[in-house]
């Protein structure tokens, strides 16, 4: 991955920062980015196959999925929304993909498919919060289970659809995108770079970037300035929705495999990812590149574990406890601030 | 110590930050005497009545109660000493009772329990001497605004106090409704009470008050007996300086008519408006809180829902959204600037072009090079300090906030400008520079329409004032024509209150419709439910019938406290998405000890105290760090389920022991032991919850924290009691779990859980008059979920469908209670 590069999502016309970060800000930022270094540095010194460059560039691709997650979560973090079915929708996504493709629809379809999944959550979210009123946590928890529970009737109760198995004919294509490289990268490793660069200009550069922060700082300002707000918000849980799907989609090319379940570990990832780039930021606030930093360090964080020969339980325990100690700093910061 | 002095304040300093509010003030409360206190905006009136009530600490100097000095932590503090206050904005909980908002905080109680009748009978002594319109137990949020006023004096008289302050009690109401609160104010003084009454009615002044003091810029200019004092002499203390100089002379010329009313009717309070604006001229509305002025600007700006004939510029008007008023022209600068005007945290460039981010853009991307522009040219323009267009807008003074706020509607440019209170909280420099800016406004050809509680300032900017009583204009006033004391005479409608023939003025409340639209609400959701399950019933009767009932009350169990633990939480204002993980968990631990040879009392204890240790993290972090519930709560549902990973191993883990076992499968002749242990528990939570001082406290924060805040509660202590009585109740329900199941199992189930008890509790809330939760009926929203469950399942649907089921009636549910109010499904994440 390249070296963070510290964006100001607004920028301001000058391009500097909009304040001065205080001096407890900087301490703030830097003690979380210190903070990552040395458990990974330390994770290096007890297993010293964690830093091999193989199992870095495997690392790097094992965090894409997340990556595409995470960056559609923060979007919608960035104006108090907030997403609980991304898991869910992905499963969904990538299932009904999978068993398209074998199906022998096509991968133009197979990926609309999944794409559509991913939208058609997202709108139901979008209205249910942004033009009905219903808190995105419990929007989103409700729509949570319905897919899960849709998941698990599609797929007659959890049966994988195994890609590798099939027809080479009907899946090439698919499974060239999850393993194949271009030059020294990977498909899937350009493929969020895309995301990430495309979502990167939307949310820094374009006006909708812009009512994203108005909606932020308040929405009810937002709304007697005469931003559309509730398209706004809804908008946020749109992109949510999609990425999700993208996400979803990614996976079952990357493990050739369809199972619904298999990204639940994601939505807590996510979250972490979010807060934990968050909390790194210098301006502590969610923004697409810290986000992305944050992902790349949940990734490495759960290599590592399984490395050290630590299970699924530190991998839980761990990113709970990150996201309290991420809290515990953000307020650090507010209370210094105000 | 002069004899009979109930109260006073000595040399109160108070600062906020940098900025010192109060410079050294003093004030003496005598017994039996109604003293006033007078000021313009922002002259320190509310910071010291709140340094009095121990809720501004001070920097300097002290309050004495009864001649001896007293130190106040909080407005608890003040209470408990006698001194009661009435707020301007009356903050009342929206949710509750009369009876139970007049008594929050300081509530009768008999060995634990709530005196209610007592509550009952002593709020209606008080309400019947108050001469109040409203029963006890009428909700709050459906009184009219002279009744909210009533209940919030009879609260405070219902004190007995030493002290009784009383922060412009009449600012909403018209000239008859004041008079009865006068009747009070005597009554009370006549018993001895020290008033301190705080008007910018002055006439209501000399002939109420005994004595008068008088704020400007956080100093005292003057006190004395008010019978000597003329009006003149209060507003000369008041103003002190030159007017002239305070509104700059921008020469501009009426033209053509611009903005013609008709009939504009928005909600109570804008009744019938009419009102014609030419360009190139600046109108004032003079009105009186509650007036309506406020809230006819908000129509125009299709911000209030609204019907009558609006045309700008001979087109019609409909403006259903700020947005579309926007793109016709119209500009709003609102009443609240923190909340409702800027974006803070964001800087100047970017709150001055948000309104017009359409012109700075090509193809939806922004051009930092016209933002620049706009922004340097604007800040010039305006004089904005500092200059820097970078700098966060948070950090400007006020005067130079409103200055943006202006200068966001001059970077797009509109043709009808509607200012609300364009300086409150401004300084006077500054308000000079508005001034001009807004007649330069009219002189560009604009028409601007401004809202002030501030008389003189509308005298000194406007060409005309339409004076504005109960939402309909009832006279116009041209230039020079008035001073304030008689506009404010006018807008009170003192002079012609016999007169008054607008429709009949807060016609005695019925049966308030609220009430029947709650009843029917409640019944219709009721019917919903026992619709779907007879229709359940009907497709397969065994289910529910014959020995099939037992076995959805027990199934019922653990969702039943579950839903109970969430209700508690979310019924105190904090969401506690721990409660399934919690269930989890002591499922998993409980299992393990039975395996382990534990004894079943000790495991059950085991269980719910590790529920109590993870509540009190969950409020310690919440408390402390002042983080929101929810996203400690979903840290430590994280968390939780590693932990539950760690002690199982990823394996399901039987628990066969036979006493263990008997906790959730035993009988007691034919009813189960779990539907008797949830049964009663659930009982003695609803109990607390409904009949004890804390139950009143938990909910009352829930309902309305700064209120409860106001009142003396210790909201923090609130959440952390709710949190903690939600771990117990969870914990208690893992370990029934693990028996009724005869183990726990290896899925974690953590978010189906949550998610039942979720929809049990927006159920339940959804059979309350007033949306509020409630263990009693969660619990029987909870029932509801599981016999659906077990219905459809009995009815031939796969299993798999079941959370999915429990997804859409949680879906359904929510929206039943959000329907109506609609506001954006934000939630506040750090």
């Amino acid at each position: 991955m390249s070296a963070p590069t510290v964006t100001r999502p607004e920028g301001g016309p000058s391009g500097s920062p909009a304040s001065p970060p205080s001096r407890l800000d900087g301490v703030r930022s830097y003690a979380t980015v210190i903070g990552m270094l040395v458990v990974v540095v330390l994770i290096a010194v007890a297993r010293p196959l964690f830093v091999d460059p193989r199992n870095l560039a495997a690392v790097a691709v094992d965090a894409t999925v997340l990556v595409v997650l995470a960056v559609g979560l923060s979007v919608l973090m960035a104006m108090k929304g907030l997403d609980l079915s991304i898991a869910a929708t992905a499963d969904l996504a990538g299932y009904l993909a999978a068993r398209a493709l074998l199906d022998g629809h096509g991968t133009a379809t197979a990926v609309l498919i999944g794409l559509a999944v991913g939208l058609a959550v997202g709108v139901a979210n979008g209205v249910l919060a942004g033009y009905l009123g219903v808190p995105a946590i419990v929007a989103t928890l409700g729509l949570n289970l319905v897919l899960t529970a849709v998941g698990l009737v599609v797929s007659d109760n959890g049966t994988p659809q195994q890609l590798f198995t099939a027809p080479i004919d009907l899946v090439k294509p698919m499974l060239v995108f999850g393993s194949d490289s271009w030059g020294p990268f990977r498909l899937l490793l350009l493929a969020a770079v895309v995301v990430v660069a495309v979502v990167w200009f939307a949310t820094t550069r374009t006006t909708w970037g812009r009512r994203i922060e108005l909606v932020d700082a308040g929405a009810r300002a937002a709304e007697l300035a005469g931003t559309p707000v509730r398209a706004t918000f809804a908008s946020g849980f749109v992109l949510c929705g999609l990425l999700a799907g993208a996400g979803g989609l990614m996976l079952t090319a990357r493990t050739g495999l369809a199972v619904p379940g298999s990204a639940q570990p994601f939505l807590l990832d996510a979250f972490t990812a979010v807060y934990l780039g968050a909390t790194a930021s210098p301006r502590g606030r969610v923004s697409v590149v810290w986000t992305v930093l944050g992902a790349v360090f949940v990734t490495l964080l759960a290599n590592g574990l399984v490395l050290l020969g630590l299970g699924a339980p530190w991998r839980y325990g761990l990113n709970g406890a990150l996201i309290l100690l991420a809290l515990a700093l953000g307020v650090l910061r507010r209370r210094a601030t105000r | 110590m002069a004899e009979g002095i109930a109260a006073a304040v000595r040399g109160a300093v108070v600062r906020f930050g940098t900025t010192t509010v109060l410079h050294g003030v003093d004030l003496e409360l005598r017994a039996g005497e109604v003293h006033a206190l007078v000021g313009q905006n922002g002259a320190g009136k509310s910071t010291l009545v709140k340094a009095l009530m121990g809720v501004n600490p001070l920097a300097e100097g002290h309050v004495e109660v009864a001649g001896s000095r007293v130190d106040l932590a909080g407005p608890e503090d003040a209470r408990a000493l006698g001194l009661e206050i009435v707020y301007q904005d009356q903050p009342l909980a929206p949710r509750m009772t009369v009876a139970e908002n007049m008594f929050l905080g300081r509530e009768p109680a008999r060995t634990g329990v709530l005196d209610r009748a007592g509550m009952h009978r002593r709020a209606r002594q008080v309400l019947e001497r108050v001469g109040a319109l409203c029963g006890p137990d009428d909700v709050v949020g459906d009184l009219t605004p002279t009744q909210r006023v009533q209940v919030s004096i009879a609260a405070a008289l219902a004190a007995e106090p030493r002290v009784l302050v009383l922060d412009e009690p009449t600012a909403a109401l018209g000239a008859a409704e004041s008079a009865s609160v006068f009747e009070l104010i005597r009554a009370a003084r006549a018993e001895g009470v020290a008033v301190l009454y705080i008007s910018h009615r002055l006439h209501e002044i000399t002939s109420l008050a005994d004595r008068v003091t008088v704020l400007r810029d956080g100093r005292r200019t003057s006190v004395a007996p008010a019978a000597g004092l003329s009006t003149q002499d209060i507003i000369a203390a008041m103003v002190g300086r030159d007017l002239e100089a305070l509104f700059p002379d921008v020469p501009h010329t009426p033209g053509d008519p611009l903005l013609e009313v008709r009939h504009l009717r928005s909600g109570e309070l804008v009744r019938d408006m009419d009102l014609s604006l030419r360009s190139g001229e600046i109108v004032g509305l003079a009105g009186l809180v509650g007036s309506g002025a406020s809230e006819t600007l908000l129509a125009l700006f299709g911000d209030r829902r609204s019907t009558g004939d609006v045309r700008l510029g001979g087109r019609e008007l409909a403006a259903s959204n700020p947005r579309a008023a926007v793109r016709r022209g119209v500009a709003l600068v609102p009443e609240e600037r923190r909340t409702e005007a800027l974006f803070p945290g964001l800087s100047v460039g970017v709150n001055l072009t948000a309104s017009s981010l359409g012109a700075h853009a090509r193809g939806g991307v922004l051009s930092r090079r016209r933002e620049r522009r706009t922004a340097e040219d604007l800040v010039e323009r305006l004089g904005i300090v500092p200059r820097s267009p970078a700098q966060d807008v948070a950090t400007l003074s006020g005067g130079n906030q409103q200055k943006v706020v202006v200068g966001r509607w001059l970077a797009r440019g509109g043709q009808l400008y509607l200012v609300d209170e364009p300086t409150a909280g401004v300084d006077v420099a500054a308000k000079a520079e508005i001034y001009r800016h807004l007649g330069e406004l009219a002189a560009g050809g604009a028409a601007v329409l401004v809202v002030s509680s501030d008389f003189e300032e509308l005298i000194g900017l406007c060409d005309r004032i339409l004076v504005v009583r109960d939402g309909v204009v009832v006279e116009e006033i041209g230039r020079g024509e008035v001073d304030e004391e008689e506009l404010t005479a006018r807008a009170a409608g003192a002079d012609a209150a016999d007169g008054d023939t607008t429709a009949d003025p807060a016609a005695p409340a019925a049966e308030p419709a609220p009430r029947r639209a709650a009843r029917l609400r409640q019944i219709g959701v009721g019917v919903a439910m026992l619709a779907v399950v007879a229709a359940l019933v009907a497709g397969s009767p065994g289910f529910l019938l014959s020995s099939g009932f037992w076995d959805v009350l027990r199934q019922a169990g653990t969702p039943v406290l579950l839903a109970a633990a969430l209700t508690v939480a979310l019924g105190a204002g904090a969401f506690d998405l721990s409660v399934g993980a919690v269930a989890q968990l002591t499922a998993t631990l409980s299992a393990a000890l039975v395996v382990a040879g534990v004894p079943t009392p000790l495991v059950l204890a085991a269980g719910i105290v590790t529920g109590v240790v993870v509540g009190a993290v969950n409020g310690g972090v919440t408390v402390l760090l002042r983080v929101p519930s929810f996203v400690a709560t979903l840290g430590m549902l994280f968390l939780l389920v590693g932990i539950t990973l760690g002690v199982n191993g990823g394996l399901a883990v039987p628990a066969e022991t036979y006493s263990f076992l008997l906790l959730g499968q035993g009988f007691v002749g034919p009813v189960p032991a779990i539907v008797i242990t949830a049964g009663v528990v659930i009982a003695v939570v609803a109990l607390v919850w409904r009949l004890t001082p804390t139950g009143l406290r938990l909910r009352a924060t829930g309902d309305d924290e700064r209120t409860s805040r106001l009142r003396g509660v210790r909201t923090g202590w609130a959440t952390v009691t709710a949190l903690v009585l939600s771990g117990a109740l969870s914990g208690l329900a893992g370990v029934l779990l693990a028996s009724y199941a005869g183990g726990a199992t290896a899925r974690d189930a953590s978010l189906e859980l949550l998610v039942t008890a979720l929809a049990a509790a927006f159920l339940g809330s959804a059979l309350t008059r007033t949306f509020l939760f409630d263990p009693a009926t969660a619990a029987v929203g909870s029932l509801f979920v599981t016999a659906t469950g077990a219905g459809l399942i009995a009815n031939g649907l796969s299993d798999e469908w079941l959370g999915g089921v429990q997804g859409v009636v949680l879906l359904a549910a929510v929206l039943v209670a959000v329907a109506r109010r609609r506001a954006l499904g934000q939630v506040v994440i750090f």
